[in-house]
């Protein structure tokens, strides 16, 4: 078996960099922590549960590029694009958790669905998957409720298992190699041993711990015949419309697509968007089919537990917790699955009590 | 790999201003084999996204029919960035295109029925492709009816089409406008087009009916046709709905769990009753 240890980081860091790759790895910065190039290991925080960004920029990016033009005479135009060596470069996202993981995988069913988003697939193609199984979770995370586990594969390329119950510490990690390029990583660097290293108990603690706390299934078939609901209208009261949500989940994929320049040069640039904002659907006539914040939160929480997987047999979350643990009115998608799952026990509790 | 967001390049062959702030363009690919790629798939009720380089990119339907393969049309009315842009050009100018998107009216099904076609205001355009389409093949279909209606006479597009279709003896036209919008000359009828509709009582036997326009008279045309006996199954119309990518990806264009883009714009009226409204 493989293994890794906490003092052989650093080796793997800079055979990777030497590789050719760029090295990043959650660190803190100020108030904030998020994914980020690194030089040197010690830059890295290993100790958290999540940074407060998810690694999603890394395949889907923030703010890029799809496009440029040039004036070429009176009335003609020239097109260019950015080069591939540009967007994606050779790229190892280390210490992802298992829920940042699946979140690319998720989003590609999107961007593969019927022709294919080559800035996105490009990006993903170029970049090794480096996953730290999960010792840790606090109150916001629900991975166990969306088909997860702190120790999900899905989405890895290589998948590091702890061996102490403390995430951070100098420490073993048995290693897996998830998919043909994660092996060929591994392969490729130096930093790797043979050995054997047995799994934090915390790992199992927390597989058994942590309870799902709703029935996805549940929520779905609810959603179903639920669009007119009321519990819309009380339930989304608290939401600024703020858009903290969409912005750091590993999921949400919505995207704008604007130019930057004149009629003589300038680029067409693909931006984050998100359905939670009233600006997101409005219509040139004024007309705006979603008009309210009930509206939009229904949008958010129905595409990602009906509508998306209706279409790829799979949940649009993967229960990081984000949403929940940074919603400034703590009022987060993790609370109305919840609230849901409870309305529709009580409802067929009370229909089984009429039936008696 | 192809990027999926590159448009084609387009030189505007003829500008036609069809009311104050609207606008027809006839486009030619300057590329040959693009133009053979976009007919060998574009399939009439289609759209596409057109740009004003430096401006975005603005949704609207393929005006133009495929049994006209030199160009493509269509027609606008400037109310954001982009269209501005767009109206602010001339002739001679490159615009970008990409497309076509999206499903199609099933006119192949039609054959040999008798085509009634309802449409307000702007909403002539993507009716326009199909007018255009069946009378190129006049034999293969019945009796075409087209019932338009504008709020005021300048309002109404494509004027020039109209008086050739009105020319036309196997084509019934009937126009109209809203009370108030008629001017002295005026020869066409008065009144909202469920009125018209109406007072015009097309036979709904061996019948579709293709209705496109503002939300408020689409509401009130469907009564009217399941007064004159047409079932939801002989009824289409076409939606819109904001749209960035064309493609099902960027997140915006869904009605429920079905995607504008991909799903549509094209719906059946039993389809299109199934959907929750938000549209």
């Amino acid at each position: 078996m493989i293994t890794i240890n906490t003092n052989s980081l650093g080796k793997l860091l800079e055979s990777a960099r030497s590789a050719g790759y760029r090295f990043v790895a959650p660190v803190r910065d100020g108030t904030i922590s998020l994914f980020r190039p690194v030089d040197r290991i010690q830059e890295i925080a290993l100790d958290l549960i999540t940074p407060v960004k998810s690694p999603k920029e890394y395949f889907f990016s923030d703010h890029e590029c799809i496009l440029s033009y040039k004036r070429s005479g009176k009335s003609l135009i020239e097109l260019s694009e950015p080069s591939k060596e540009d967007y994606a470069p050779p790229t190892v996202i280390f210490g992802c958790r298992p829920c940042d993981a699946a979140g690319p995988g998720i989003i590609r069913e999107v961007m593969t669905w019927d022709c294919d988003d080559k800035f996105f697939l490009d990006r993903l193609e170029s970049t090794v998957i480096i996953t730290i199984a999960c010792v840790e979770a606090d109150e916001a995370c629900y991975c166990t409720s969306v088909d997860m586990a702190p120790d999900s594969e899905t989405g890895s390329d290589i998948l590091l298992t702890p061996s102490k119950d403390k995430p951070g510490v100098q420490q073993e990690y048995l290693v897996k190699a998830v998919t043909e390029k994660g092996s060929r990583f591994i392969e490729q660097t130096k930093g790797w041993s043979d050995g054997t290293v047995n799994p934090a108990p915390a790992i199992e603690g927390l597989k058994s711990s942590m309870k799902p706390t709703f029935d996805a299934e549940r929520v779905r078939k609810w959603l179903d015949t639920s669009f007119e609901d009321k519990f819309w209208d009380t339930a989304t009261l608290a939401c600024i419309s703020c858009g903290t949500c969409t912005y750091t989940c590993p999921t949400c994929h919505c995207y704008d697509i604007i130019d930057e320049g004149n009629t003589d040069g300038g680029k067409r640039l693909r931006n984050w968007d998100a359905c939670m904002m009233e600006l997101f659907t409005l219509h040139a006539s004024g007309h705006n089919p979603r008009p309210t914040k009930s509206n939009r939160f229904r949008q958010r929480l129905t595409h990602k537990f009906k509508y998306y997987p209706d279409l790829f047999n799979r949940i649009l979350c993967t229960g990081c917790g984000r949403c929940q643990r940074y919603c400034p009115t703590d009022h987060a998608l993790k609370n109305l699955l919840e609230q849901i799952d409870k309305l529709v026990s009580t409802e067929s509790q009370a229909a089984e009590a009429v039936d008696k | 790999m192809e990027n999926i967001y590159r448009p084609s390049l387009m030189t505007i062959l003829n500008v036609t201003w069809e009311t104050p702030d609207t606008t027809t363009f006839k486009l030619a690919y300057q590329d040959n084999a693009e133009k053979d790629a976009f007919f060998s798939n574009y399939k009439v009720g289609q759209f596409g996204e057109y740009s004003a380089f430096g401006s975005g990119e603005s949704t609207f339907c393929v005006a133009s029919p495929p049994t006209r393969q030199d160009h493509i049309e269509c027609t606008f009315r400037a109310v954001g960035k982009n269209t501005k842009a767009l109206q602010a050009m001339n002739e001679n100018d490159t615009i970008g295109f990409r497309g076509p998107y999206g499903n199609y009216f099933p006119i192949e099904d039609w054959k040999g029925k008798n085509l009634l076609f309802i449409a307000g205001g702007i909403a002539l355009p993507p009716l326009r492709a199909v007018i255009w389409n069946i009378l190129d093949r006049r034999s293969d279909y019945g009796d075409a009816t087209i019932i338009y209606g504008a709020r005021t006479v300048s309002d109404l597009v494509y004027k020039m089409e109209l008086d050739e279709w009105h020319q036309m003896p196997d084509v019934n036209l009937v126009t109209t406008v809203d009370p108030g919008g008629e001017t002295p000359d005026w020869k066409g009828e008065i009144g909202f087009v469920p009125t018209v509709l109406e007072q015009a009582a097309p036979a709904h036997e061996n019948t579709i009916a293709i209705v496109c326009g503002p939300p408020i008279m689409i509401r009130f045309t469907f009564p009217v046709l399941s007064k004159l006996g047409f079932r939801d199954e002989q009824v289409f119309t076409t939606l819109e709905n904001r749209m960035k990518c064309g493609l099902g990806k960027c997140g915006r264009c869904n009605v429920g769990g079905t995607y504008v883009c991909k799903d549509g714009p094209v719906f059946r009226a039993d389809v299109l009753h199934k959907l929750p409204a938000e549209y």
